[in-house]
């Protein structure tokens, strides 16, 4: 099911000898102004822009019903993040202009869409390195109350699974860990040996100063999952200092999983977060199904989202300590939050931070197919729970769940969980812990 | 005649859209409107298999009366978007409709247009769509909407007209047609649109197909005419480039780039494009940016830190041209201008870093020409030369020493080797028993998808132990919704490669109805359950395919012996997740059958000694008195499963070679097409299985269509962990298919070869050196990934004398001494050897290698090399010099230094060529 996201800018972003003119619709305001002032390192910023740019219009993946949406900016309390999502769902992509990269005033806070037109595109990538370069992000105030030209508008499809994968990637890399570290000159040489088509899925081990390509993974291995999707890194590349490498913990005989890829200035960090496999959307992944089957998450979520403020990295004993929660349940609250676009995770800081996406995705969390077909099983009655399994009729087939959650379904057999449970295995336990009760009410 | 729908039906029913249109020519304007109600009622009442109850398919009729009716633009518009017209634009017969709009005279026709235009999708440029649109659009002079259905249909029109008839030059229509303006800017701007814009065309004067795009010569030919503005297009071309889109996708606008040859003042007005181009794009972009760049440097219209920044990324890009061209053009900066030599001379270091020798040495060789007229005039600073010295000390194959000389610096110490490989880890254990029918369950489901022989093993043995625990209801309860789900996956056809899942789903079955008989008569189960049923005599043949068929007779033997001869455990089970098997627990099961009186299964136990190690103990079986257990003993004793033969062999192409060789001329019948291997028994069986295990003739000529593949790595594997050469011949055929057929997947093998033990012989290097130059990345890198395990093996292990009589070249008879060439040279041999013949490409075995060698295997890869490079020196393949460059470096990094003689007498010889230039390069190093 798709949904449709109405932009509405004043006029087009632009790049003129004043500076870069940021249109922006939508969020805490209409067209809300966040920022006024001077980016340290233009050129490093407007190849990052392209680069977040380039991900949001490219399909790595042919889908059914493509998304191409723009590019959102979140002002936090001291630094810009630009974040895109591909139009296939597998491929994220952010820039982060650290404190060092911006010198001026973050006047408001909050996140919203930006419009990136192909005309800026093409002035942007004709920025030099020295050029100082003005910045504003939204329009000033006076151009909102006086503005009477053409507002730009558009309209283009929103698809359920873009956003809740839009919001689902980053609850996955809040399991990441730093895994390699490269030189500038040997990310070049390891970028430069992928073709832009190249769909394989492949590991890469750290051996001496750069990353060993291997085909089984290994403790400390990290994906390398169609690293074709890495091409919009590469045009930063002659910016960047050092190239790290992000993935969650793997062992041998692992399925391919995400992994993340950033470049680095020291006021800028460009990442490329990609599917565990070029087909694979991240909407899929089933990362937050487990924490979605809990009302209590819900309940904490909200409470511990009027306590977030903006900060860059969010600090979860201090908000433990301030909600009175535990920090397991501040936790499980984030992932709730992220689920609904309202966090992300910078794997940079290994922290989450607050952004809402500029999207109606509070139902997003609810839409998840799969929770809402362990829902009509655990309604109708279809779960018979035998000691430690559990029998599942859907339909007239039955299935068998253990308490480990694996299943006799296809789908469990074919994902062994790295795609998370099953509805089947869901549906057991929302009938263990009780919650059937609240839904038959 | 007045308006009747009865009447309209009729015609439109049989197909007569002339009679449609006459009905509505000849009523009045006032009856056609009185009508459209009627008309509107009735198309809304159609069903969807209304099509299908007449003679002909009424839409075309019914869009014609839609059109000779309706009074506004939007009531016909939302009729003819209604499914059952939409889809049938095609059957609207153009001309009538044409007569009936011209005795309408619409003024609303241009609106209609309009509506129906933003309603194409791209599948109208051959539904159709198209063609009624661009009728309305003609006939109203409306303008469409600019989108990307609208530009890719149109477009599909321009290009598509060597096949009208009569056929219509491209340039022709682009020309005539009234949208040019409109939308020729879009052919620039839409994503993926280069992939239609690399149509060629039809030469009507020799009716032949021309390859070549057509669109960069049409668009250049209106830009020359004057049609279209030439600063529009060329910055839209540019923009396109800038944009960036696949390589292959933008060919058609770096030809057109090339058609319009930019003056030097137009380059100029893009330098900055040029300049961002140069560094990142694709190898076509970047030269055509390079090559404007330059000229317009020459006019001097570029400024220094330009050039310089863009050199940086530049001078490491892969492709050696766009390098050295860089480089020439620095040299010549650095000419122009000796005031800021230093600085060009600091940027040409940078290609000190780039991989290839070749451009490393010339970085070099400019530097110390720009050194040698600088340093007198005393341009150059201290601090400069220092920082430049600095950069050169890792410089690689023997220009660092160079280096040193020039700069006057001490030579670096050669760094001694740094092959430093981590021991490959050891197997990993088997994972515990299944201990419920839930877990079986959920296993077994998990096999329609990843088929591993640890899976298979962990099945089979939960089977039987649940089996004898008493809990056959319970398998029954759940394993039979799962048989039944996915019966399509359990029941045996000529389709599967393999029966083992069929026979696995009869045995299931059959634990819970005894009666159960699959296919009573015929079919694979039936035979195999005959020969596991048969007399067991050794040396019979039993198996006439590759091991990993064993499990389907395991399956067998367990479907047949299940009711008739229960027992409580296998034999057979692995200890080690590659199939080996501990003797002391193989000891203790049999130990326990003994007391239990039980007679093992004869297969079991077969597989079961197939597992065992080599070194095992004979004396682990003391004690043991039943057959089985004696059988155990005198294995041990006997020193396991004999090692065979193993020789190479080469293979013909065969006449069947041309059905394979996509453009290239067919190679003759008798050119060697491939090296494979064959097994010859060195002792009689002790096993009923064993000969044929040990058994492989392979044909003169080469199997185009491997009919049996092995799909399945792990599952070979560990029906002999522990003869690793036997395994790699009958896999050689995938692996060589890897190289030589372009197949993708047989590499993941490799790894599992290399986790095996047991000597190495031809069939173990040669898969190796075919998954070294296989054609997908993925191949090869498991290919590395093998080489490295193999070579870190410990040294204990390590190409110890084994009493195999394997022999690594196919001249000399087999003799059974010991084998003291290393594996890797062994491999060299091989890869020498296929190299020589022309049966791989080099290419792909340099970067592998290159792999192996960055990951710390430099010393197993010199010594590959340096068994290659004598037998590839004569012939020369292609790729040779990389491989030349690859030693050369590797040869630096360990400090060798030896003699080749066959490269000592190469390196005398003259010339310039780049082949001679790397093997001076190598010699000297090798020789300093």
């Amino acid at each position: 099911m798709a949904t449709a996201a109405a932009y509405s800018y004043l006029g087009s972003s632009a790049l003129d000898p004043s500076g870069l003119a940021l249109q922006t619709s939508g969020g805490p305001a209409a067209h809300p102004r966040f920022f006024t002032g001077f980016l340290a390192d233009p050129g490093a910023a407007a190849a990052g822009l392209l680069a977040v740019a380039e991900v949001a219009r490219t399909r790595y993946f042919r889908p059914v019903s493509p998304a191409s949406l723009d590019p959102v900016v979140t002002a936090g309390s001291d630094r810009l993040r630009f974040e895109s999502f591909s139009g296939c769902c597998g491929v994220y992509a952010r820039l982060d202009v650290l404190p060092p990269g911006i010198d001026g005033e973050i006047v408001a806070h909050g996140t919203t869409n930006v419009d990136v037109n192909p005309p800026l595109q093409r002035a942007l990538s004709r920025v030099g390195r020295a050029d100082p370069m003005h910045l504003a992000v939204g329009p000033d105030e006076l151009t909102v109350t006086t503005f009477d030209g053409p507002v730009v508008e558009r309209k283009v499809p929103l698809p359920a699974r873009w956003l809740r994968g839009f919001a689902e990637a980053q609850v996955l890399t809040a399991r990441f860990d730093p895994r390699a570290e490269l030189s500038a000159v040997d990310a070049r040489a390891l970028l430069s040996r992928f073709s832009s088509g190249d769909r394989s899925v492949l590991w890469a081990v750290p051996a001496g100063r750069s990353l060993r390509v291997t085909s089984r993974p290994t403790p400390g291995a990290v994906c390398l999952p169609g690293a074709g999707r890495l091409a919009a890194l590469k045009p930063f590349l002659r910016h960047a200092t050092a190239l790290r490498v992000y993935g969650p913990p793997v062992a041998a005989g692992s399925g391919p999983v995400a992994s993340t890829w950033e470049l680095s200035t020291p006021s800028q960090r460009l990442s490329v977060t990609l599917s565990p496999e070029p087909y694979r959307g991240f909407s899929g992944e089933g990362a937050v199904l487990e924490s979605l089957t809990s009302d209590e998450a819900a309940d904490d979520a909200d409470l511990i989202s009027a306590l977030l403020s903006w900060d860059p990295a969010i600090d979860v004993d201090a908000l433990a300590v301030a909600a009175g929660l535990t920090a397991a349940r501040v936790r499980d609250a984030l992932t709730q939050l992220g689920t609904a676009g309202r966090v992300g995770y910078d794997v940079a800081e290994a922290g989450y931070f607050h952004r809402t996406l500029p999207y109606s995705a509070d139902a997003v969390a609810d839409m998840n197919p799969r929770l809402a077909g362990a829902r009509a099983l655990a309604t109708a009655g279809a779960v018979t729970v035998e000691g430690e399994a559990a029998a599942v009729r859907s339909g007239d087939e039955l299935y068998h769940v253990r308490d480990d959650g694996s299943c006799t379904c296809w789908w469990w057999a074919k994902h062994r969980g790295e795609r998370g449970p099953c509805k089947h295995a869901l549906a057991v336990r929302l009938v263990r812990s009780g919650v059937t009760a609240e839904v038959h009410a | 005649m007045s308006l009747e729908w009865k009447v309209l039906e009729r015609r439109a029913r049989n197909g007569d859209t002339l009679g449609v249109t006459t009905l509505l020519i000849r009523a009045t304007e006032e009856e056609r409107l009185a009508f459209a109600s009627e008309v509107e009622a009735h198309i809304k009442a159609l069903s969807p298999m209304d099509w299908w109850h007449s003679a002909t398919d009424p839409a075309g009729g019914f869009a014609l009366a839609v059109f000779g009716t309706m009074p506004t633009a939007p009531r016909a518009a939302r009729l003819l978007l209604r499914r059952d017209i939409r889809d049938k634009w095609e059957r609207i017969p153009l001309p009538r409709l044409l007569e009936i709009l011209r005795a309408r005279e619409l003024p609303w026709l241009g609106d209609l247009a309009t509506r129906l235009a933003a309603k194409l999708t791209t599948d109208d440029t051959w539904t159709g769509g198209w063609k009624l649109v661009s009728t309305l659009l003609a006939e109203s002079g409306a303008t469409p909407p600019a989108t990307e259905a609208v530009v890719r249909c149109w477009l599909d029109e321009m290009l598509r007209s060597p096949w009208e008839h009569p056929p219509v030059a491209p340039l022709d229509k682009f020309r005539t047609t009234p949208h040019l303006d409109l939308l020729l800017p879009s052919l620039f701007e839409i994503d993926g649109l280069g992939a239609e814009l690399t149509r060629g065309t039809l030469d009507p004067a020799t009716n032949s197909w021309i390859e070549e795009p057509v669109f960069p010569a049409v668009v250049a030919r209106l830009v020359a005419e004057g049609r279209l503005d030439r600063k529009q297009i060329l910055t839209a071309t540019i923009d396109r480039l800038v944009r960036g889109d696949r390589p292959t996708w933008l060919r058609p606008f770096v030809m057109l780039h090339e058609a319009l040859a930019p003056t030097v003042d137009e380059a100029a007005t893009h330098a900055l494009d040029y300049a961002r181009l140069l560094p990142d794009a694709p190898s076509t972009v970047a030269g055509a940016a390079q090559r404007a760049l330059r000229s317009v440097d020459e006019a001097g219209l570029l400024d220094l830190e330009t050039v310089l920044d863009l050199s940086d990324a530049t001078l490491l890009r892969k492709e050696k041209v766009l390098v050295k061209a860089q480089l020439a053009w620095l040299d010549q900066a650095a000419r122009r201008d000796p005031a800021r030599a230093a600085e060009v001379l600091e940027t040409i270091a940078v290609a000190f870093d780039h991989p290839a020798l070749d451009i490393q040495e010339r970085a070099l060789t400019l530097i110390g020409r720009h050194l040698k007229r600088l340093t007198p005039a005393g341009t150059l600073d201290e601090a400069t030369l220092g920082r430049l010295a600095d950069l050169a000390s890792d410089l690689g194959g023997g220009l660092a020493a160079r280096a040193a000389e020039l700069f006057g610096t001490e030579p670096p110490a050669p760094v001694p080797a740094v092959t430093e490989l981590p021991p490959p880890p050891p197997v990993a254990e088997m994972p515990p028993p299944i201990t419920s029918a839930t877990e079986l369950a959920t296993e077994v489901a998990a096999l329609l998808h990843d088929e591993t022989a640890v899976r298979w093993e962990r099945i089979l043995a939960g089977l039987i132990t649940l089996n004898a625990a008493g809990e056959t209801a319970a398998l029954a309860a759940v394993l039979t919704p799962l048989l039944d789900r996915h019966a399509e996956h359990f029941t045996d056809d000529q389709w599967q490669p393999r029966p083992r899942m069929a026979v696995l789903a009869a045995t299931i079955r059959r634990l819970t109805d005894p009666t159960f008989d699959d296919q009573p008569a015929k079919g694979r189960l039936h035979r195999l359950v005959a020969t596991v049923d048969a007399p067991w005599q050794i040396g019979e043949p039993v198996l006439s395919e590759p091991p990993d068929r064993l499990l389907s007779l395991r399956m067998a033997e367990i479907y047949s012996r299940i009711h008739r001869s229960p027992v409580p455990e296998l034999l057979a089970t692995p200890t080690l997740a590659n199939g080996s098997l501990d003797a002391t627990v193989l000891a203790a099961r049999l130990r326990r059958a003994e007391a239990a009186g039980r007679e093992p299964w004869p297969l079991d136990l077969e597989q079961a000694l197939l597992r065992l190690p080599r070194d095992s103990d004979p004396a682990v079986a003391a004690g043991l008195t039943s057959p089985a257990g004696r059988k155990l003993a005198e294995w041990l004793t006997a020193g396991g499963l004999a090692d065979p033969l193993s020789a190479r062999i080469e293979q013909a192409a065969g006449s069947n070679a041309n059905f394979y060789a996509g453009g290239k001329p067919p190679p003759s019948p008798s050119a060697i097409a491939r090296l494979a291997v064959n097994l010859t028994p060195t002792r009689a069986p002790l096993l009923r299985v064993e000969d044929q295990l040990v058994t492989l003739q392979r044909r003169d000529v080469k199997h185009v269509y491997a009919y049996d593949r092995i799909a399945n790595g792990s599952i070979l594997t560990a029906a002999l962990p522990h003869h690793r050469e036997v395994l790699a011949a009958w896999a050689l055929p995938d692996l060589a298919a890897s190289a030589d057929e372009d197949q993708r997947g047989a590499g993941s093998l490799l790894p599992l070869l290399a986790e095996c033990n047991g000597p190495i012989g031809p069939a173990t290097t040669l898969t190796l050196a075919y998954g070294l130059s296989a054609r997908h990345e993925s191949d090869r890198v498991a290919a590395v990934d093998a080489f490295l395990a193999l070579a870190a093996r410990p040294s204990t292990e390590a190409d110890k004398p084994s009493p195999s009589p394997y022999r690594h070249s196919s001249d000399k008879p087999a003799t059974a001494g010991a084998s003291s060439v290393p594996f890797s040279a062994a491999i060299g041999q091989a890869l020498g050897d296929l190299g020589a013949l022309g049966l791989i490409k080099l290419n792909r075995v340099v970067p592998a290698l290159a792999d192996a060698h960055r990951a710390g295997a430099s010393t197993a890869v010199w010594e590959l090399l340096a068994a290659a490079l004598p037998l590839l020196l004569t012939p020369a393949p292609r790729g040779l010099p990389d491989l030349l460059e690859l030693a050369t470096q590797v040869a630096t990094t360990i400090d060798v230094r030896t003699e080749i003689p066959p490269l000592t007498e190469f390196a005398a010889q003259k010339g310039g060529s780049r082949l001679v230039k790397e093997a001076k390069r190598l010699h000297s190093v090798l020789t300093r």
